[in-house]
């Protein structure tokens, strides 16, 4: 089984060098499962006591699966978010666990779903790197380093 | 007195009688059924004017900003998605601007005011853009700006705010960037995710 975890995560990291996908830095593989994380990236944060968001995508090859939690050792808590639009006013619930169905894809970005990061432990400062850890029903722990762009960004840094 | 006058007299009565009868009913019926008040006049009337607090701590109004046209959204600091997504729009504009850019004035509201302090709205808005002013208020002087430009806020029960929030709230609230004329009046609206192109293309039809 981790076998053939290992061969997807190789053929997945070798199409994207082969057909440039970008840098390899924008493609982690989750080491022993089936999901591929991808593109992850958080905003810098203003000081310490602001929030920040982190977002990324996860593409499930394997089966099933569900993302049950988040954390890093970087911020206090960490936690699934949904940016909703209701009577026209826009606001954030908590959106986990979310379920992976197999071929499924989920994508964490500005104005949807993101991993939001409060209580930081230290300043979040663009071209800096940080650990998030995504916790799965089946696949377990799965760490990214996640690259830190500008305040203000709308997507992940080149 | 004389038939004639007696007449006269009576004549003169029931005019007086009559003219305040229909009077009074006029009023009455006026008073019980007031006729609608034509509201609409084809745009919003929405409006920019308010009394606020800038990052120095100073007290601003919409007439510091008159012969400007504006560029005005309201949110949070503790929010990490919505906010800080429009406000790197707002700073895409204001460099898509290029020198025009000085024309306007791009103010960013608070709908936090407890969290939100002058000195934090300052140094938030500094991380997006230079250009982009920070204000804060009272609640009631944030409750008026907001309700002059028709824009609704809400502090969220715990049930619905992440637990992990610092100070455990989280802000509900109206997410359009609104493009004001240099009277302080309205001239268009923006929604949330639209493209800077977009919001360049609008700004640069109204401000020449």
């Amino acid at each position: 089984m981790i076998g053939s975890t290992r061969l997807i995560g190789l053929i997945a990291m070798a199409g994207a060098l082969v057909f440039g996908a970008g840098p390899i830095s924008r493609l982690a593989v989750a080491e022993d499962g089936e999901i591929m994380i991808e593109a992850p990236w958080a905003r810098a944060s203003i000081g310490t006591k602001r929030p920040t968001a982190a977002y990324l995508t996860l593409v499930n090859l394997g089966a099933a699966d569900r993302l049950v939690g988040v954390g890093s050792p970087i911020a206090a808590h960490a936690s699934i978010h949904r940016t909703v639009r209701k009577g026209g006013m826009m606001s954030m619930v908590p959106a986990g666990p979310l379920d992976l169905p197999a071929g499924g894809r989920i994508e964490f970005k500005p104005g949807g779903l993101h991993i939001m990061l409060t209580g930081l432990r230290k300043p979040l400062v663009k071209g800096a790197r940080f650990t998030l850890t995504l916790r799965f029903a089946r696949g377990g722990n799965q760490q990214v380093s996640v690259p830190v762009a500008s305040p203000g960004a709308r997507k992940p840094p080149q | 007195m004389g038939r004639l006058q007696a007449i006269r007299i009576g004549l003169w009565l029931i005019t007086g009688i009559a003219l305040v009868s229909v009077t009074l009913a006029y009023f009455l019926l006026a008073g019980g059924n007031p006729r609608p008040k034509v509201m609409r006049t084809g745009t919003p009337t929405i409006a920019a004017k308010f009394s606020l607090i800038d990052g120095n701590g100073n007290p601003v109004s919409e007439k510091d900003y008159r012969g400007r046209p504006l560029l005005v959204f309201f949110g949070y600091t503790n929010c990490p998605d919505v906010c800080p997504t429009t406000l790197s729009t707002i700073a895409e504009v204001i460099d898509g601007l290029g020198k025009k850019a000085e024309k306007l004035r791009y103010l960013f509201i608070t709908i936090d005011p407890a969290r939100d302090g002058p000195k934090t709205m300052a140094k938030y808005t500094a991380a997006f853009h230079s250009k982009i002013i920070g204000l804060t208020g009272t609640p009631a002087q944030i409750r008026s700006a907001a309700s002059s430009f028709r824009v609704s806020y809400k502090k969220l029960k715990a049930k619905n705010t992440a637990k992990s929030n610092e100070k455990g709230y989280d802000m509900a609230h109206s997410t359009a960037i609104y493009l004001m004329d240099s009277e302080g009046k309205y001239l268009a609206h923006f929604s949330y995710g639209d493209a800077p192109g977009k919001i360049l293309e609008v700004i640069r039809k109204h401000v020449k």
